[in-house]
């Protein structure tokens, strides 16, 4: 009963694993490029996405100075 | 249906919805295949009062020109057509004469989360923190910290709008790109016709 009930669940879970097509490039670094990249962004996205958003906003500032403090007022004032 | 039911329907999904918000920052692939089989309309009805109750609140903060009841309009327009161009998109593609509009809905419904977001909190640092920003040392971290939060809000953004594109049309990465150009080649001029008439802040959300 608890082999039925195992396949059963395990069925479920592969049924809805492989509901949608899965992606494919068409040129096999493009596929191992993007499902690299795309996995870890399936669970916990933030542990990479906050480390990145800081290095941008940073390299902005070095980069264009004043001019981000600027945006910032715009952003404020704008929305 | 009968009073208690309605309202214990009501109880539960507003649990889902709250636990799905929180999910969505988490997990947001999980997350997003669980709404793609959902049919439960209230969540929706949550996501818009949530968007409605932004309106009203964003405008006691700051005075905007227009009325929020006509932003919260104008923004359902909006989300209707977005959810309507992309099945549209999946019905000449595909072939598919039959689709689900409930889970699309929802799909979209959940993609206006992060910007949902981010607006309250630009309305919020606007009360509290009010620009101009000024480049002394505090100034400058602050913007440092506004930008990269936006950013990261973007970024969330972007990854929640292709899953719903994905789990909503079932699209491949490169059809997904492609109806994201179209969606974008449409939007733009609607964003300039909206901001000519000083509404610029509906395409965004």
């Amino acid at each position: 009963m608890y082999h039925s009930l195992f396949i059963n669940k395990l069925d479920q879970e592969l049924e809805r694993i492989f509901e949608l097509e899965p992606n494919d490039l068409h040129v096999p670094i493009l596929t191992y490029i993007y499902k690299l990249l795309t996995r870890p962004l399936k669970s916990l996205p933030f542990v990479y996405i906050i480390p990145v958003s800081f290095v941008v906003a940073f390299l902005m500032y070095l980069v264009f100075g004043p001019m981000v403090i600027r945006l910032v007022s715009l952003l404020q004032y704008g929305f | 249906m009968d009073f208690e039911q309605l309202l214990l329907r009501i109880l539960l999904s507003s649990i889902i919805f709250f636990r799905r918000v929180i999910r969505l920052l988490i997990s947001p692939y999980k997350t997003m295949r669980a709404v793609a089989k959902d049919n439960d309309i209230v969540q929706l009805v949550f996501i818009l009062v949530s968007i409605g109750g932004y309106f009203y609140i964003a405008d006691k903060l700051r005075q905007y020109e227009y009325r929020p009841l006509l932003l919260f309009g104008l923004t359902i327009i909006n989300f209707l057509l977005t959810a309507g161009f992309f099945m549209l998109l999946r019905m000449i593609v595909k072939n598919e004469t039959c689709i689900k509009i409930k889970p699309v809905l929802l799909l979209f419904g959940y993609s206006l989360i992060p910007t949902l977001l981010w607006f309250s909190f630009n309305s919020l640092l606007y009360y509290f923190l009010p620009p101009p920003r000024t480049i002394s040392i505090l100034g400058k971290g602050f913007s440092i910290v506004y930008i990269s939060f936006s950013i990261g809000v973007l970024l969330w953004k972007i990854l929640v709008m292709y899953l719903a594109v994905r789990f909503a049309t079932r699209f491949t990465f490169f059809r997904i790109v492609y109806s994201m150009l179209i969606y974008i080649a449409c939007v733009i001029p609607y964003a300039f016709f909206l901001y000519s008439l000083r509404l610029f802040r509906i395409p965004f959300l």
